[in-house]
């Protein structure tokens, strides 16, 4: 391909900034007016084999890329990138140079955006995007879109294509993708703000080519326009999810191979995580645990596979957390983590395996206390290969045996427990006058669905299915928060909404 | 490479027990089939016996496992089947033996990073905190970004040790990489507290400044800081703040506990007037 005549990074950041913010309507969908005198890029665009969205704000995105060795090979890899408000008019000012990390990554960090607003982008440097290489930056702090929705896509444990196996010719996550978009195509086809992956993202071992599979070429079109976050499953520290090693330096794949260098886990060197608050929220320090906002969405990802199995990590989390939710004061806050505090899936939360579990024992104790004092909505996790939703809880941190609906669930005027749903809907302030109960969720059915350890399922829970398919679709306005949890056809199964 | 029909049927058969296993939860040790058929294709590749010895060692087969590291030893893999080894005795409980191990490791390579987070843990447990402390150290000159957890331990030792200022110097040098996260700089509080440091303290909430001014919670522990370094006016100033912005806030747990606290706080400084 063509090379252009790279400025160096800090200069194109600058001029790129300004060109974002200057001469546009503030109107969310109308574009930045380019002066028709002014050059465009005049690269050659290329897709390359794996591009995704990390850190995508109402001011600023990270794009991320990898050509194949094959693109590699044939010069069909790029180190620049061209963007702009008009697919078919990328401005030259807009030319910015990637960096190359040491897994090969290219990566640039686009500021000076504006909010709510729709974007363009060519990897390599053309004048026009390729189709699908764009995406829209989140609203201003506190604000809506202006669509007037903010629509959360939730996968758990989806990884199950890049491990024929699991996968067992099925094609479950791709199904399970597919759902999705025919659900949100008879639903006003709205796509998704946010993508939250909730871990074993690409089995067995979460390596860098597992991970190519399962993660990349699966979902190759939403990666490429929608922010995407993740949190770390038991399979992305390898040892075919059996590890109970409690510091990411001693990832073991037990199939494949681990990523040369200092930082042997793909997981940590395929993405770009904040970790300095970049997007909102406490600095964490670490992108195995961070925070960050979306409009008036606050969301925590937690690392309940490595930083909970060790007593100085897990009071490094939790001191970490309470700091980031005392500061939170946005209308809604979801946590997502891997090990549901409540299952009756594939997992039992009354077992903790042989050490295998413990962190579900971890953050029940430790975690949910904390997230129950602190007014955060939802908590999703995976793990458990099936769906299932708890009642608005609180207060309940032993073994399934000793959960009480009438102690720890929100009751009906029959004193029965809510089930969010019709005129059952929850309050975000509760009979008790606070704002002090969860939603667990357990979503890890978005690769497979293989049953229930126990058929009456956990009694937190208002709806448990082991044998379906399916992923999570939350939509958010500034009163009111509906989740939804959909097939791999597209059919919808269960939802609950809160309202405040 | 060219695979025999045996090894094709055994590396089927362990997929397909890896995909049981992968379905009801791990733990059941039908990886050992895998890593068998692995074994088969390839068996002179340490790695695969150094796989499967892991998965024995899970799964509390431990003859099984060290039978295993001794084939990766003679497969040319000394220093993996060592520091494989000493994982494996640590978690017996053999601490002398693993130690050895380790100590075999880091005398070979002494930046190699899995064996000094097993040696310094090892050291705790033993009871010999500079000899774990002066892992960490290494550990963090060749492993800056090692785990907050890894820091704090290492400043909790220091502290153990009588050597508070090291404890804060080793907090703040972290802190100079990563900036001023509540993992770290809570505990540096705490120890600048245990010493009466109070105005240090101080300064360390208020490097937090940026994210946490607008928060209810750092205004009263500010407040609380600052009644203990005697300056009543500077907590009462806070606590006014904080109970300002706690009225904007949800109702929350949290948030009635805080207001506790701010009570108290107004009837403690208001007894020291009094007095």
């Amino acid at each position: 391909m063509k090379k252009l005549n790279a400025r160096p990074l800090w200069t194109l950041l600058s001029v790129a900034a300004l060109t974002a913010c200057g001469g546009g309507s503030s109107s969310s969908s109308s574009a930045v007016s380019v002066p028709s005198t002014e050059a465009l890029c005049d690269g050659t665009g290329i897709t390359p084999e794996r591009l995704f969205l990390q850190q995508l704000d109402h001011d600023s995105v990270i794009i991320k890329w990898r050509s194949s060795v094959d693109q590699r090979l044939t010069g069909n890899e790029a180190d620049v990138l061209c963007f702009g408000t008009k697919a078919d008019a990328l401005p030259e000012s807009s030319l910015t140079s990637a960096t190359v990390t040491e897994t090969n990554h290219s990566e640039v960090l686009l500021s000076g955006l504006k909010p709510d607003t729709q974007y363009f982008y060519s990897v390599g440097g053309a004048g026009a995007a390729e189709p699908g290489h764009s995406f829209r930056t989140a609203p201003r702090p506190d604000e809506l879109p202006s669509d007037g929705n903010i629509r959360v896509w939730v996968v758990g444990d989806p990884g199950t294509a890049s491990s024929p196996v699991l996968d067992r010719g099925t094609g479950a996550q791709a199904l399970v993708r597919d759902g999705f978009a025919a659900w949100s195509a008879n639903n006003g086809n709205e796509p998704a703000d946010l993508f939250l992956m909730l871990g074993d993202n690409a089995y067995l071992d979460g390596t860098d080519a597992q991970f190519q599979q399962a993660v990349f070429d699966l979902y190759a079109d939403v990666l490429a326009s929608t922010g995407m976050w993740s949190t770390i499953g038991n399979h992305e520290m390898g040892s075919s999810g059996t590890s109970t090693a409690d510091t990411v330096a001693l990832y073991t794949p037990a199939t494949g191979t681990a990523d040369p260098g200092l930082v042997p886990m793909p997981y940590l060197n395929i993405h770009s995580f904040p970790t300095q608050g970049e997007n909102g929220g406490i600095p964490s320090g670490t992108e195995q645990y961070y925070s960050f906002d979306y409009g008036n969405l606050h969301v925590i990802s937690l690392d309940s596979q490595v930083s909970s199995r060790n007593p100085d990590n897990l009071a490094a989390m939790l001191a970490w957390v309470t700091s980031d939710l005392q500061a939170n004061t946005k209308d809604w806050t979801i946590v997502i983590f891997h090990h549901p505090p409540y299952t009756k899936g594939s997992h039992d939360s009354d077992s903790t395996s042989g050490g295998v579990n413990d962190p579900i024992f971890a953050m029940r104790e430790q975690f949910n206390p904390v997230f129950e004092a602190h007014g955060v909505d939802l908590v999703y996790g995976g793990h458990s290969h099936s769906y299932e939703r708890s009642f608005y809880i609180s207060g309940h941190d032993g073994l399934s045996t000793t959960f009480d609906p009438a102690v720890h669930a929100e009751l009906t005027d029959a004193m029965l427990p809510a089930n969010g749903q019709g005129d059952q809907a929850y309050q975000q302030i509760t009979r008790s006058g606070a704002d002090d109960k969860v939603v667990y969720t357990v979503a890890g059915n978005s690769g497979q669905a293989t049953g229930l350890s126990d058929e009456n399922g956990h009694p937190a829970h208002f709806f448990t299915t082991g044998d379906l398919l399916g992923s999570v679709v939350v939509d958010i306005t500034r009163n009111t928060l509906t989740a939804t949890f959909i097939d791999e056809t597209g059919v919808e199964h269960d939802y609950f909404t809160i309202t405040r | 490479m060219r695979f025999t029909s045996t090894a094709i049927r055994s590396l089927a058969i362990g997929l397909s027990l890896i995909a049981g296993n992968a379905m009801g939860g791990p733990s059941e040790g039908k990886m050992m089939a895998y890593w068998e058929a692995q074994i088969q294709q390839q068996p002179d590749n340490p790695v695969h016996y150094l796989r499967r010895a892991n998965g024995q060692a899970e799964l509390g087969e431990w003859d099984e496992a060290f039978s295993d590291i001794e084939r990766v030893e003679q497969l040319g893999e000394p220093l993996s089947a060592a520091l494989a080894r000493g994982d494996y005795y640590q978690r017996l409980g053999q601490h002398e033996q693993a130690l050895a191990q380790f100590n075999k490791v880091l005398s070979a390579n002494p930046k190699q990073v899995r064996a000094l987070i097993l040696r310094a843990r090892l050291q705790v447990e033993r009871g010999e905190a500079m000899l774990a402390l002066r892992d960490y150290q290494q550990l963090f000159r060749v492993y800056p970004d090692a785990d907050t957890g890894h820091y704090r331990q290492a400043a909790n030792l220091c502290v153990q040790q009588g050597q508070p200022g090291k404890a804060l110097a080793l907090l703040d040098e972290r802190m100079r990489g990563v900036g001023p996260i509540p993992q770290l700089q809570s505990l540096a509080i705490d120890i600048d507290k245990q010493l009466g440091y109070f105005n240090s303290a101080i300064e360390r909430m208020q490097s937090m400044h940026q994210r946490s001014k607008t928060t209810p919670y750092w205004h009263v522990e500010l407040a609380e800081l600052q009644q203990q370094a005697g300056h009543n006016d500077k907590a009462k100033w806070h606590l006014n703040i904080a109970e300002e912005l706690l009225k904007a806030r949800q109702q929350t747990g949290a948030a009635r506990e805080l207001e506790q606290r701010i009570t108290a706080m107004r009837s403690a400084l208001a007894d020291i007037e009094n007095s």
